[in-house]
This record gives C-alpha cells, structure tokens and sequence, in this order.
C-alpha cells in the first residue's frame, strides 16, 4: 500500500503529533481513497467527506491551541454503527434512525474524542449485530470483501464494514463489537487483526445492546503492531501505546507455552484453511514457541450453548421488546430466526443458562491456568459469496460453522485476538486466534506480536488484496 | 442579556451546544470585558487574548463536529499563576520566571484543558502564595473592583483569580490554599470558592508553598458554577449525580454549628451582621443554629500564628528548589518565611502531631452537625497603602487568614459564598465547613443555601468598578 494509510500506525500517529502531518490532509487523503474505493466495497453505513475533512481540521486547530491530544490525534478511525456519535445518525443495521438518545457517546467515542482522533464515518454492521457472515439483507451486496475480484464475498460480520474500512484506505483503525465473534471474524475474513476484550474490561455504554452479558467492544487494525497500537492508546490502565509496544516487543517465540485443542476446532474446515493456520502455527513453533495439546471439552460445550440461544437471544428480545418494539416488524429474517432460537425460553431457563455459562467459564480458567494462550483458527470456513448463502437454510448453516470457533471465547469469558495467518485454497484470507483468560489482553498482544515478527505482518505474508487500496 | 459572560456555566453549555452563540461570541465577549475593564484592575500576571481565541475557535470546529469533550469546551478559565500550564512559564509570583520543572502542566489543568477550555491568562499571585492579603511588591497588587475609590487589596495568595471573575473574563478561575488563598480572594471579591479536603485533588503542577496543608481549589461566581467544576475536575464524582444532589437538597432541619469563639470576635463592622442576616433567612426554612464548642480551632490557630509548619516546609523547598530566589523575596513573604523557619525537627514533628491530633478531636465534634458557619474573613480588605509596609501588613494579614486557615489546619473542605456587604461596602463571604471528604454534601447544602439566599450578584450587585 502507498500513502499514509500503507504505513503503519505507530509512524502515522507521531508524524500526527510532532505536526509533520496535518490531520486535515491526512483526512482528505481518506476522503480520495473512498472516492476511489467505496463504490464496489461500500464499508460505511454513513459516510460525509466534508464532515471527516472538518473533523481533521478542527483536530489540526485543537493542536495549534494546545488542546486536549492524545496518541490517536488525527488518526481516522472507523465506527461500526451500533455505536453512538453525536452528529451521525445511528441504524444498528436496520432501515430506520434509531431514535436520538442511540446518537449519544458512551464512553468508548468520549475516549475518542477526548484524543482528537478522526472519525471516518459509520461503519456497516448486520443488524442488531446478530450475525456472523456481515451480510445485510435491508441494504444488498454491501459491504463486500475486497479480497475476491471475481466474486462477491461476504467481509464477515457483524462489524462488516469494519474491515474493509481499513482495506480501502480510509481508517487506520476501526471500532467493532463482538458478542460471538463479531470483531474477529470480519478481521480474520479481510486479512486484518482484531482484539476482542475481556467482558467488562472496555464499557459499552452508548452501544446498542445485543446482549449486555456479552457484549464487548473491541478493534481492528491491518497489523498486531497498529492493533496494539490503538489497545495501548484507548485503554485506560495503558494510556501510553508506545511504552506499551516497548513492553511487549521485549517478548520472544520462547517465553510462550501455547495449548492447542482438538475439541471439533479443527473440524471440518474449508480447503486450505487449516493448513494455513497449522503453517503459521508451526513456523512460530520453530522460532522457539512451546506448544501443548490438551483436551478441552469447555469450548466444544460453549459452543452448544452458543447454539442453542445461551443468554443472547433472550437479552436481545428482551431488549427490542422494550426500547424498539417498532423495529421488530421489520427485522431481518436472519436475525428473526436467531432471536427465536433463545427468546421464548422461560426464566427459570434462562437463569439455568446463566449459571451453566459461570461454570463453564470457571472450568475454561482452570483449564487455560499454567498457558499463556490456547491457539485455534479463528473460522473454519472460506467466506462464501452472497449467492451462497441467500438461501435461508445455507445461511443459517454457515452462519453457525462461521462463529464456531468465536463463540466460545465469549460464552467461557475469556479474551480473544485474531491475526493474519495465510490465505485457504480459493485465496481467502485465514486468521488464527489466541485465546486468553480473563484480562490477559496484555499477554496475547505480546505472544501475537512475537508471532507477526515470525511470520510477517498481513501485508507481506498475505500480499494485496485484489480490490484493496493500492 | 448581552454579555455572554454573565450566563451561568450550565446555560452556556446548552447554548453552545445549541449553536446559539460559539465559544469564539463568548471568548470574544470575555476578552472585550478584559480591554474595558482590566487595566485599572490588573487581574493577569499574562493574559493571552490570541490564544484564547485560537482555542475558542478549536472548541467550535469541534463542537461543528459533534464533538464534545465537556461542559468546559469553550469556557474561558483563569489559571492562578502557580499552576504549571503547558506553553507557559511559570513565576509564581516571583521576579524570575521559574525552571521548566515548574511548567509541566499537572491534572487538574488536564481536568480543564482535556475538555478544550479557553484558558484566558494565568492570574496574579503572591509570590509563591505565602500571604492572605493579595500583595505584591514585584508585579502589583491586583485591585478590588468593590471600592471605586480607594485602591484595595482583592485577597490572597490567589489574588487574581476573583477580580479575574468580576471583571468578566474568566467564568471559572483556578486557585490553591493552604490557609484560605482560594477563600479569601473569593470572600473579598464577592465570589465563591471551594477548598476542597487535603489529598483529594492532586498537587502535581502546582509550585509548592506547603504540600502538609496545600490544596487546589475553585473560584467561581456561584455555586452551581462551582458544582459544575468539581464534578469535572474530580476524579470520583460525576457532574450529574452533583447536580441532582443539589436539587434535591434541603435545609430543612439542617443542623448548622455555631462556634461562638475566635469565628466571629474581633470582625470589622458588618461583617458578623451580614453573615447572621444569612443565618436568619437559612433559619426561616427549617435550619437549625446548633451552639458547637470547637477549642481545637484555638488551638490551631494559635500554632498557625506562631508560623506553623508552613514556614519551615517552606524554606526548606526554597532553599533545596530555587536557592536563587531567595535574596529577591518580597518583604512581605521573608518575614513570614522567617517566622518559624529555623524550628527543631522534633518541634515540627510536634506541630503536625498537634495537628492530626486536634483534627481527630474536631472530627469527633462535627459529628453533632451537618457542616459549621463562619465568617469567611473577619476583616474588610485593606487599602493597599494600609499593607504596604510589613509592620502594617502583618497583623491584617493574619486577621484575613485566621477564619480559613483553622479548615486547613484541621483537614476540613470548606466553602465560602457572598451573603453581604459590609460596613464598608465591601462583599462578606459566609465560610461552611464540612468533614474531610464531604465536598459532595458541602456543594449540596451551599446550592440550597444559594438557592434560599440568592447568588452573589443577586444579592450584591456588581462591583463598582465592573459595573
């Protein structure tokens, strides 16, 4: 990639704040690339060019007045439009404007703000975030992604548009949120990386709700080192995302035991897919990684839980019941289908799911204790094209083989970063995630750095993607 | 209304945000009340009209933006000139500018900067804040703009920080107190001011007098103002929650402790007056006046007099910090630095042992009420020309101090609000003092009080010589 969006973040942001770059220019450069990029990708739900120029200048004019700044003055970031931004309307996916208090900052945006960086626009997400595959049957044959030239894929949802906003040049780190595995599938589908928090860990204030139990807020960037990059400099125990890439470059292959698991993780995988994910796996074993197999049944019995509805569906009906009973008319019947699968249930088995959902997740701690991370690919399958998965039963079928290998991590509470790890064999990206115990963000960031230093960041060791930016 | 400036903090915010006028409309507005009024004032140390405007108009790209970092975007601040604020030098008073250590901009600038305030200037103090009265022999002495005749003194150490409020360019000024220089000058200026528990708001930035008793604090024109800024400058409470607190507050069987000693002996004409005037009207909605014996205040008080522990922490730094500074300090501020200076350790360990012992005792007594009212100065200010020489300055200045300087001296927060005019004619602060760590409860009970009594330009007016 050429121009500032082929650099990485680290040196994009201190030629930000040293003034070297003006965020204006830096924000008209994004606004050229969508020009150039957007027609066939469409990552954004809401896009204004004039709004995101006048966003980098009013970053530039804070930075002359020595205003508040931060380590994401004048970065362009995309945000997936379930969360809210003053000025930008929000749909959730859906065909209506939520009403205005879903337009309000929660925290995360605040932290945003409070650093001048530069909101690129409204991301696309499926609606309500319920669902895996990034399609969105109310706005069709958008976003697609751009690693297929020949064919319409799915970009992996639900943060769908977040992906590809980075493909296209116009945000050098994008917002998302993962229930399921909605920030690491579309990372792991677009070549990208992608963190998924600890619950509880990054708040979800100003987010519409999928399922407050689950929900986390999470983010996506083209390397592990922009991705650590924008964990340093929006979490508020880090702070210092350039002390925090010193810290965790110092780690190498050796310091790290890994757990790989059989429990269906493997199973069933598209051509390609896990041989990939075996290379990248062995390559980091050869530069001195421990690697370990265990038996972990925990991830197999998340994932039944995940399947069966968990706690998600029913948070979720409960949830448009009553905030937004004018948007159940019109749902999209891929998201109808998974609200029913968990939104009739009676309490008593609703609390039963919770209290079978703190075992697990006792078990999984216990299980990953004496690990620095358990290694799985992130999904198992080649993201389909569009035609494949209009059939409503296909759709259902890939939707749950996609969030496989995701859900676990958050129905057993843990953390979760995917990175780059090939393409399969129709040349599809694969990613393959660490997965990490409760607040171990810090650990995974240092083991998947070490492993992007191994094998190369998703640039090099997966070259361009056909329609991406240039 | 046509100053933009006179609007409480809360209506700006929705004003603006409502686009109904931009920041640059009220920093232009605060800027303009600066030209008109102060140069016979003399309120800024520096004052710094093309920043504050560049800033004004960085607060509204971003508000164009739908970006909003707080309810201090785009309001113009004063900065007492002790505080480190990035870009600026420092002088705390002094006749040299201070080394770059002084100018690392600690977190209660952060507070305000962080949400892209205007900040306006940094305000008059006296050097390196050891005084009550506002006097400075180097820079001047900030004016009073309540006495349209005479020259008089606006207060101590923080001697900027109200007249800079009075005068209409700042809505909210940043100030310290060890022994009441943020009380002081908002007493004698007709303002409010929150000095808030010891350790409760970092120290970080801001030169050290006295870091056993310094605290940072808040001047402003009226409480809700006041409110408004500890909710953002505070780490642990919410603007919000504050406000609702306020709203639901009631005075209704508050108790109010009245300490019959040191507090109200020895006032200028008019000043315990307007203070009991106060207290009636609080009474006629359900506050109940509680006698309260209170001998630790003596007790302090009397150490305070004797140079307390200030002066010995004080030249200790001087001399370890900026040995140079020493030979050109302000008469004013060596002979109080001389008075107890050369005290033994164990002397000093004695006096902060006094100290924790009289506020463990005290604490115990303010359990019996909701909060203590005093006068906040027993004095009016003095004409310049009455403190310009140290034999005259000394006894008025301890006599400003002595009624704040006991909230120090037993680890209190404290507040003083204007309930009057004096004899003189010049504003009457009433002081309410709480436990350590009450500021939530103390911002509460004073809106009430605001809100029976009136705010200070309400009940007041305005200055004469803001008018």
């Amino acid at each position: 990639m050429s121009g500032q969006f082929g650099r990485p973040l680290r040196e994009v942001a201190a030629d930000l704040q040293s003034g070297k770059l003006n965020a204006e220019a830096l924000a008209e450069e994004a606004v050229d690339n969508h020009r150039r990029f957007d027609a066939p990708l469409q990552a954004y739900r809401t896009w204004d060019a004039d709004r995101v120029a006048r966003e980098g200048a009013a970053a530039d004019l804070v930075r002359k007045a020595n205003g508040p700044s931060g380590p994401l003055h004048g970065v362009p970031v995309s945000v997936k439009d379930l969360f809210g931004v003053p000025g930008y309307p929000t749909y959730a996916g859906t065909p209506n404007r939520l009403p205005e208090s879903w337009e309000r900052a929660g925290d995360f945006v605040r932290r945003l703000r409070r650093q001048t960086a530069v909101v690129s626009g409204k991301a696309h997400t499926v609606e309500f975030a319920f669902g895996a595959l990034g399609t969105n049957r109310h706005f069709w044959g958008i976003p697609r992604n751009p690693w297929d030239a020949a064919q319409s894929r799915v970009p992996g949802g639900s943060s769908s548009g977040a992906g590809v906003s980075l493909l296209e040049g116009t945000a050098l780190l994008a917002v998302g949120s993962d229930t399921g595995g909605s920030v690491r599938v579309p990372a792991s589908l677009t070549g990208n990386a992608g963190i998924k928090t600890t619950t509880g860990r990054w708040p979800t204030d100003g987010c519409v709700p999928l399922s407050p139990i689950m929900d986390t807020v999470g983010l996506l960037a083209r390397s592990v080192d922009d991705l650590a990059y924008g964990f340093g400099a929006l979490d508020p125990l880090l702070g210092d995302p350039r002390r925090f890439l010193a810290d965790i470059e110092r780690a190498t292959p050796s310091d790290f035991r890994l757990a790989v698991c059989e429990n269906g993780v493997w199973d069933d995988c598209s051509p390609g897919v896990a041989e990939a994910a075996r290379g990248a796996i062995d390559e980091f074993a050869a530069a001195g990684a421990g690697l370990v197999e265990i038996d972990m049944p925990e991830y197999a019995a998340g994932y039944a839980m995940h399947l069966k509805g968990s706690v998600v569906s029913g948070e979720c009906d409960a949830f448009l019941n009553e905030y937004l009973p004018a948007w159940i008319e019109t749902l999209d019947e891929t998201v109808r289908l998974r609200i029913a699968d968990g939104g009739g249930i009676t309490a008593r088995e609703w609390l039963s799911r919770k209290s079978e959902l703190v075992r697990l997740a006792l078990a999984a701690d216990d299980r990953l204790t004496g690990f620095d991370a358990l290694i799985v690919p992130t999904t198992p399958v080649t993201p389909p094209t569009y035609d494949a998965v209009e059939p409503l039963d296909e759709h259902v079928r890939v939707n749950r083989q996609m969030f496989r290998n995701t859900c676990p991590v958050n129905m057993l509470r843990l953390c979760g970063l995917t990175l780059p790890a090939g393409l399969d064999a129709t040349g599809m990206p694969v990613g393959i995630t660490l997965v990490g115990r409760a607040g171990t963000e810090e650990r995974l960031f240092a083991i998947a750095h070490a492993m992007e230093r191994v094998i190369g960041r998703s640039a090099d060791r997966l070259g361009r993607a056909p329609m991406g930016h240039d | 209304m046509s100053d933009l400036t006179e609007f409480p903090i809360a209506e700006i915010g929705r004003n603006l945000r409502a686009r109904k006028f931009t920041a640059r409309d009220l920093t232009d507005a605060a800027i303009a009340n600066h030209d008109s009024r102060g140069e016979a004032l003399g309120a800024y140390k520096l004052w710094q009209a093309d920043a504050a405007r560049d800033a004004a108009d960085a607060a509204d790209a971003l508000f164009r933006v739908g970006a909003d970092l707080g309810p201090f975007q785009g309001v113009p601040v004063s900065v007492k000139d002790l505080f480190a604020v990035n870009g600026l030098p420092t002088f705390a008073g002094s006749p040299n500018r201070l080394p770059p250590a002084f100018e690392r901009q600690g977190p209660v600038v952060d507070a305000l900067r962080g949400q892209q305030a205007v900040i306006t200037g940094k305000t008059h103090t006296v050097e390196f804040a050891y005084g009550g009265a506002g006097v400075n022999n180097h820079w001047g002495s900030p004016r009073n703009p309540w006495d349209a005749n005479d020259h008089r003194v606006s207060g101590g150490s923080s001697s900027g920080a109200g007249v800079s409020l009075c005068e209409g360019s700042a809505l909210i000024a940043l100030g310290s107190d060890t022994a009441g220089s943020v009380r002081v000058p908002a007493s004698v200026t007709g303002n409010v001011g929150l000095k808030v528990t010891h350790g409760r708001w970092s120290l970080a930035g801001i030169t050290p007098l006295s870091p056993a008793l310094d605290t940072p604090g808040v001047l402003a024109r009226t409480v809700a103002d006041t409110t408004v800024a500890f909710g953002e400058i505070d780490r642990k409470a919410s603007t919000g929650a504050l406000l609702s607190a306020t709203e639901s507050a009631s005075l209704d069987g508050l108790r109010i402790g009245i300490c019959d000693d040191i507090f109200w002996q020895d006032c200028s004409p008019g000043i315990v007056e307007g203070v009991r005037q106060a207290l009636d009207e609080l009474t006629e909605v359900g506050a109940r006046l509680v006698p309260l014996e209170l001998p630790e205040a003596e007790e302090v008080f009397g150490l305070f007099r004797r140079g307390g522990i200030v002066s010995a922490e004080f030249k200790s730094f001087l001399e370890d910090e900026l040995p140079e500074w020493e030979a050109t300090l302000d008469s004013v501020v060596s002979a109080r630095m001389e008075s107890a200076a050369d005290i033994t350790a164990i002397e000093f360990v004695r006096r902060c042992r006094l100290m924790a012992r009289c506020s463990a005792t005290a604490a115990g007594r303010l359990r019996t009420v909701d909060c203590v009212v005093t006068p906040s100065v027993s004095i009016t200010p003095p004409k310049l020309a009455e403190v310009s020489d140290v034999d005259g300055y000394m006894p008025r200045n301890m006599m400003m101090l002595r009624n704040t300087s006991i909230g120090n001296l037993l680890s209190l927060c404290a507040l003083t609000m204007p309930v009057a005019l004096d004899a003189g004619a010049m504003p009457v602060g009433m002081q309410v003092l709480m436990p350590a760590g009450a500021e939530e409860k103390l911002l509460a009970v004073a809106g009430a009080m605001e809100r029976k009594l009136g705010t200070g330009r309400e009940r007041l007016g305005a200055p004469p010589l803001c008018a």
